[in-house]
């Protein structure tokens, strides 16, 4: 039985509305499951349940396997009356499908929730041409009073506007995007109180979890279900670890929350995971401990004796080289890369350069890419329902805004589903391998193509051709020239987040919550929006940026090390003091 | 909470227009004739409740989807049900718009699979639009206990698993402490079983000829007891009997005297009968005296001259049965938010002081807020006690099936207190018909009957009812039959037939008919009477009715001043009543024979007689009896030459009038004969 910190204590008695502030490696998922079993030892509703909700389903697996350890099993499912999920699916679940046909006069129904904005703008004006409106459907949304446009209001010239016609209509139909669910839902709940009585009643305690990276509108859900009776209602989070601003997110609902007389706010502040070397250097770094005592190290390897390495890199040394000079030091200091837990970070994509505008020409092109890549590397499920999505844009048309069972009914419409099953499968396992360049994926597919369209298991809606599928972008401009190179890289490349091959690579979003022995983040660009030097020097503090580090340089049980580009010596390091940190270069 | 309403489309009897049912709190009855649909309506309900129960006692087949009258079948089947009063439990079928009310809708479609086979799919959704899930656990926490039409109270208390007292038993015992004593005492008494040497004699017999099947393949043997020691097995072995209420103690059985020395002499002369040889005492009496070991076991060994099941009366069984299942409703936990109990036909095997039992049973189990029974019934006796706000009633009309909840209908309060107190267990039986006549008296009653037969539409075979409301107060009913939103709407076939009383308004003078006038009056009064009753103009209480019906389906049929008089406008008539009226006035009847036999016009003939009947209204009833007999029989008495009178055969046909004609067709089935109207 491990012993529990007085703060961790305080949480687990707690009641009512409550903000707790959970620094990197402080056990949060620990205590939140602990805090969760307390709970359910003791539950006697049969009908009224816990709402334990994160924000992604990895999330959720990791606190139902939490639970699942901590009560020795005994807790191997938790179903109803309990919901243990992602916020998001939470809204739809509880509000916005079940209660949004209250969204209509008459002719109502069940809303859907799709992905992206499909269809286009009827008589669209030549200001929303020129804007890129009519292009971008997806900048369009709801907010809980009126459309924004990429969260902003619409501040054009143009009257009775398009894109209003267009939201609206769509609406009507029954489609809302993901992103303004949480705006509708609240609305809904404005109108209807007694919507959030009744939830707040089905779910007297509501935990959730990286709460710092709830929207407004998802916050203000939380916190009507808190007034209207929720007994206890728990937000659980770090500002300095949000780093979905790009979602929506913004941690300063969060922060608020932490200085409201009505909540009561509670820190978890020890570090379970890294060294007292990391924590003490990591938190020049974070908001939250800005003025306050570093973390203290309580864990197992809070001891290790080798202190965060600063690596400067100079101008002609490759990835690789800096890759190898840090899997070296690992080896230096007893951390075997083969054995271990190792992690290089970066804050994009894994593979530089595979952002290529417009790459996938059709739609198909893009689902077959995308299904080949899940077949070999991830998940085969996914991989069907994608592949059965390109089948469907070939054979019978778009398929945006559908849902499975739709697909389903419209292709009963043509034929048994055994038998495009059938034609499905035929087509998944023509898939060529995902380490293929993306130049022979196209061409051996085209042809594998053709063939079941000759055996006749496959035909092509609008009389088009194979070919007029399988389009690729065929260059890109680089500087005055054009460039075929990206055509060259693995089909995988352009769709990996995260690869672990002995080691993992992966955006610092990629790895939020998780562990490693040792850590490198890899900040490669002394310019532009990203991390640069000078921003991890001089950067706020509240900088999501900074935040990003912030996470990344957090993860390591023992070793840290940031390798940045060489800096001039009059550039000033403030924030890594040569006592806290060990500066090398290569 | 408690199902409010219950819409069913397209399944079994019911079509796409289907049926919507209302119910009320507490006891609620489905009437109506036979093959109108009361057994499905109530296996809708059984559908919808175990849609996602894992184990169902129901299952919807293809033969369930309906079929018209062209016998084309319906693919798709919708069930929709309506709560109120729900607990705030019930999230998933909870209508925000309507804080207390709850729905959840079914539908049931056929899809054919590759094979060509068909297979029944269904969507369950909560609230009122489709897609939103209903879990298994909101549904579970509804519980509905079901006792069939067909029901074998024998074979479901019969000792089985899944039979009713080991289910009322597992529910009891539900703590482990409970469930080890009872498991306790069958060890116990297999321990002494097993300690009889016949008994072991028998398991050794089994074991030796079993070691030989299995020639030591299985190395497995038996033991022989009472019942299996798990608790599964002790509750699938109880059994449930009637205890005699009396049990004889021969004179000559040393024990009576000792169990009479337990008795008080009062008492005694109380707890007992005496019989040829011995005496009765009753059982109950003893379980309050102290008993000595002695007498408590002569008294069991009495007692073990136990009733079997089997042996108790079907009715008894039945009691048995419903009291288990209720036992087993009761003994609900909290999980369970509500019951509901489906009965079809309580009254079986039931006689009619019992009904009022079971029906007083189920009003005290549905008092509280989470019960509801909903029972079909054929008993008039039920009916009338139940209110008739909680009765649905199915009808057949056209072919198709309808439903009419009485609770629906158009009676304001004043009308359902008198109607309440006025559906006895005779008049209840209207609710049963295809059609109802509705007269004012109690000639009306006697007659109609046989003037129906006279047009070839006999009452029993068409099932209709004459219901004799006693006077004039025909609005009560004909709203109770009306929809209150659309009374035009067919519902079951009703007629109402009534005096048009005319010429009975005092203060119209030109109109109004002296009482002091008689059959026997003078030809100039004659005369006004005749003129009178051929220009009067209906009272207005007809009227009234008149105008009442014209925006409902009922048709009302008025005759003109007086049955009898309408009767009497028939030349054929005339020797059928003035034999009548002979039977029960010989005197004064010859007298009025005579007089008429004077007239030549049909209305002076029809008045006079009016005027004879009107003054001698006491024996009216006789008069209608007697009418009847001579119709049924054809006899008419015949004045002979020398003023003596003989009863002998008619050889005319009695001649229904049109009017009752009219009310006849509209109830049983429109006139098809060709005859001129």
């Amino acid at each position: 039985m491990v012993e529990l910190t007085d703060e961790q204590n305080a949480f687990l008695d707690v009641e009512g509305k409550v903000v707790l502030c959970a620094c990197p490696g402080s056990g949060k998922t620990f205590i939140v499951g602990k805090k969760l079993l307390k709970y359910l030892e003791t539950w006697t509703y049969a009908y009224r349940g816990i709402a334990v909700l994160s924000f992604t389903n990895v999330a959720s697996e990791e606190i139902l396997r939490q639970i699942k350890e901590l009560s020795e099993a005994k807790f191997q499912n938790i179903g109803f009356p309990h919901f243990i999920g992602t916020l998001d699916s939470f809204i739809n679940t509880f509000i916005f499908l079940r209660f949004g046909y209250m969204i209509y006069e008459d002719d109502r129904k069940r809303p859907r929730v799709i992905y992206e904005n499909f269809g286009q703008f009827l008589y669209p004006q030549r200001e929303c041409h020129l804007n890129g409106c009519v292009k971008n459907l997806n900048w369009f949304h709801w907010s809980d009073n009126q459309l924004l446009k990429n969260g902003q209001p619409i501040s054009c010239g143009v009257s009775k506007k398009p894109c209003v016609a267009f939201k609206k209509v769509m609406i009507n139909r029954g489609y809302a995007t993901q992103r303004e669910v949480p705006a509708l839902s609240l609305r809904l709940l404005k109108k209807y109180p007694d919507i959030a009585n009744e939830i707040a009643y089905r779910f007297p305690v509501i935990m959730v979890d990286e709460a710092q990276d709830t929207s407004r509108e998802q916050m203000e859900i939380i916190e009507l279900l808190a007034e209207k009776g929720a007994t206890t209602v728990i937000l659980v989070g770090d500002p300095d670890q949000a780093i979905y601003e790009w979602r929506n997110a913004t941690p300063e609902y969060f922060k608020v929350k932490l200085t409201d007389a009505q909540w009561n706010s509670l820190y978890l502040t020890a570090n379970f995971r890294s060294s007292q070397h990391i924590c003490n250097a990591t938190a020049k770094f974070s908001a939250v401990l800005s003025g306050k005592r570093p973390a203290e190290a309580k864990g197992e390897h809070s001891n290790f004796g080798t202190k965060p390495v600063l690596l400067q890199v100079t101008d002609k040394k490759t990835k690789g080289e800096v890759i190898n000079w840090f899997l070296q030091l690992c080896k230096r200091n007893g951390i075997n890369p083969e054995g271990a837990s190792v992690a290089i970070l970066t804050r994009g994509r894994i593979h530089l350069n595979t952002d290529i505008p417009d790459l996938w020409q059709t739609t198909e092109i893009h689902l077959l890419a995308l299904a080949t890549y899940l077949w070999h590397c991830a998940s085969k499920k996914e991989a069907y329902t994608q592949c059965e999505k390109a089948l469907f844009y070939i054979m019978i048309g778009d398929a945006n805004g559908l849902s499975t069972d739709d697909m389903r009914r419209v292709i009963e419409n043509t034929m048994e589903y055994s038998v495009w099953k059938k034609k499905l499968i035929s087509l998944l396992s023509s898939l060529p391998k995902a380490n293929s360049t993306l130049r022979d994926w196209k061409s051996s597919l085209t042809t594998k193509m053709e063939e079941l369209k000759q055996q006749g298991i496959i035909c092509i809606s609008d009389s088009r051709n194979i070919t007029d599928i399988m389009k690729l972008k065929t260059r890109v401009k680089v500087g005055q020239s054009f460039s075929t190179e990206f055509l060259d890289r693995t089909l995988n490349e352009y769709f990996e987040k995260r690869t672990i091959t002995g080691i993992t690579r992966s955006s610092v979003h990629g790895v939020k919550g998780e562990s490693f022995d040792a850590t490198l983040l890899m900040v490669e660009s002394s310019t532009g929006g990203t991390i640069t030097p000078s921003l991890l020097n001089t950067g706020h503090l509240d900088s999501e940026l900074m935040r990003i580090a912030y996470v990344a340089m957090t993860r390591p049980r023992k070793l840290l090390a940031v390798s940045i580009p060489k800096q001039n010596a009059k550039n000033s390091i403030n924030r890594f003091p040569p006592e806290l940190w060990d500066y090398q270069e290569i | 909470m408690y199902v409010s309403k219950l819409i069913i489309r397209n399944f079994r009897v019911f079509d796409s227009k289907g049926i919507t049912a209302t119910f009320k709190k507490g006891v609620n009855a489905v009437i109506g004739e036979n093959n109108c649909g009361k057994s499905a309506l109530v296996d809708a309900l059984r559908l919808a409740f175990s849609t996602t129960s894992y184990r169902k006692e129901i299952y919807f087949n293809l033969s369930d989807f309906h079929t018209d009258s062209r016998g084309i079948r319906s693919n798709e089947a919708f069930i929709d049900v309506y709560l109120d009063e729900i607990p705030a439990d019930l999230f998933e079928i909870w209508n925000p718009e309507n804080n207390t009310k709850g729905e959840f809708h079914i539908k049931y479609f056929a899809v054919q699979l590759p094979d060509g086979k068909e297979k029944i799919r269904y969507q369950i959704w909560g609230g009122p639009v489709e897609g939103n899930n209903l879990s298994s656990e909101t549904l579970e926490s509804i519980q509905t206990a079901h006792l069939g039409a067909l029901r074998d109270s024998e074979s479901e208390l019969k000792p089985t698993k899944s039979g009713k007292l080991a289910n009322l038993f597992s529910s009891i015992v539900n703590t482990d402490e409970a469930k080890e004593q009872v498991l306790a005492a069958v060890k116990l008494a297999n321990v002494n079983i097993e300690g009889q040497q016949s008994v072991n004699q028998l398991r050794d017999i089994i074991n030796t000829n079993l070691s030989v099947l299995e020639q030591d393949l299985l190395r497995q043997k038996v033991g022989v007891g009472l019942v299996e020691p798990k608790f599964e097995a002790i509750a699938a072995s109880l059994r449930a009997w009637l205890k005699p209420r009396w049990i004889y103690i021969r004179n000559d059985n040393l024990i009576l005297q000792l169990v009479k020395d337990l008795y008080s002499e009062d008492e005694w002369n109380q707890a007992t009968d005496s019989g040829a040889e011995g005496v009765f005492v009753d059982v109950w009496t003893t379980e309050s005296k102290t008993l000595s070991d002695e007498i408590k076991e002569a008294l069991s060994s009495e007692l073990s001259k136990k009733f079997e099941i089997m042996q108790n009366g079907l009715g008894y069984n039945n009691l048995l049965f419903m009291a288990a299942v209720l036992g087993d409703i009761e003994a609900a936990t909290t999980e369970t938010l509500f019951s509901l109990l489906l009965v079809e036909e309580p009254e079986a095997h039931l006689h009619p002081q019992l009904q009022e039992l079971v029906h007083s049973f189920f009003e005290k189990n549905s008092d509280k807020d989470n019960v509801q029974v909903i029972y079909t019934s054929h008993s008039p006796t039920l009916i009338s006690r139940i209110g008739i706000d909680k009765i649905v009633l199915l009808f057949e009309n056209k072919h198709n099936i309808d439903c009419l909840s009485l609770s629906e209908s158009n009676l304001d309060d004043k009308d359902k207190y008198y109607l309440e107190r006025y559906l006895d267990v005779t008049k209840s039986q209207m609710l049963f018909a295809k059609g109802i006549i509705f007269v004012e008296g109690i000639c009306e009653a006697l007659i109609l009957p046989y003037l129906a037969k006279i047009i070839d539409r006999p009452f029993d075979k068409y099932a209709v009812t004459v219901v004799n409301v006693d006077g004039v107060s025909f609005e009560p009913f004909s709203k109770l039959l009306c929809f209150a939103n659309d009374p035009q709407r067919q519902t079951i076939k009703a007629a109402i037939v009534t005096d048009d009383d005319r010429c009975t308004d005092k203060s119209n003078q030109t109109q109004y008919i002296s009482k002091d006038i008689d059959y026997d009056c003078s030809q100039a009064d004659l005369n006004t009477v005749i003129s009178k009753l051929e220009a009067g103009s209906p009272s207005d209480r007809y009227n009234k009715i008149v105008a009442l019906c014209q925006t409902a389906h009922i048709g009302v049929f008025g005759a003109p001043k007086t049955l009898e008089y309408a009767l009497a406008l028939t030349e054929a008539n005339i020797p059928y009543m003035l034999s009548a009226i002979i039977d029960v006035y010989p005197q004064a009847g010859k007298t009025l024979f005579n007089q008429v036999e004077q007239l030549t016009d049909i209305n002076a003939k029809a008045a006079c007689i009016w005027l004879f009947m009107r003054e001698r209204l006491q024996q009216k009833a006789e008069v209608a009896q007697a009418l009847t007999k001579r119709i049924a029989d054809k006899k008419i008495w015949i004045k002979k030459d020398d003023g003596t009178f003989e009863d002998s055969t008619s050889n005319g046909d009695f001649i229904v009038p049109e009017y009752i004609q009219n009310a006849i067709f509209l109830v049983t089935k429109e006139k098809t004969d060709g005859r001129a109207n």
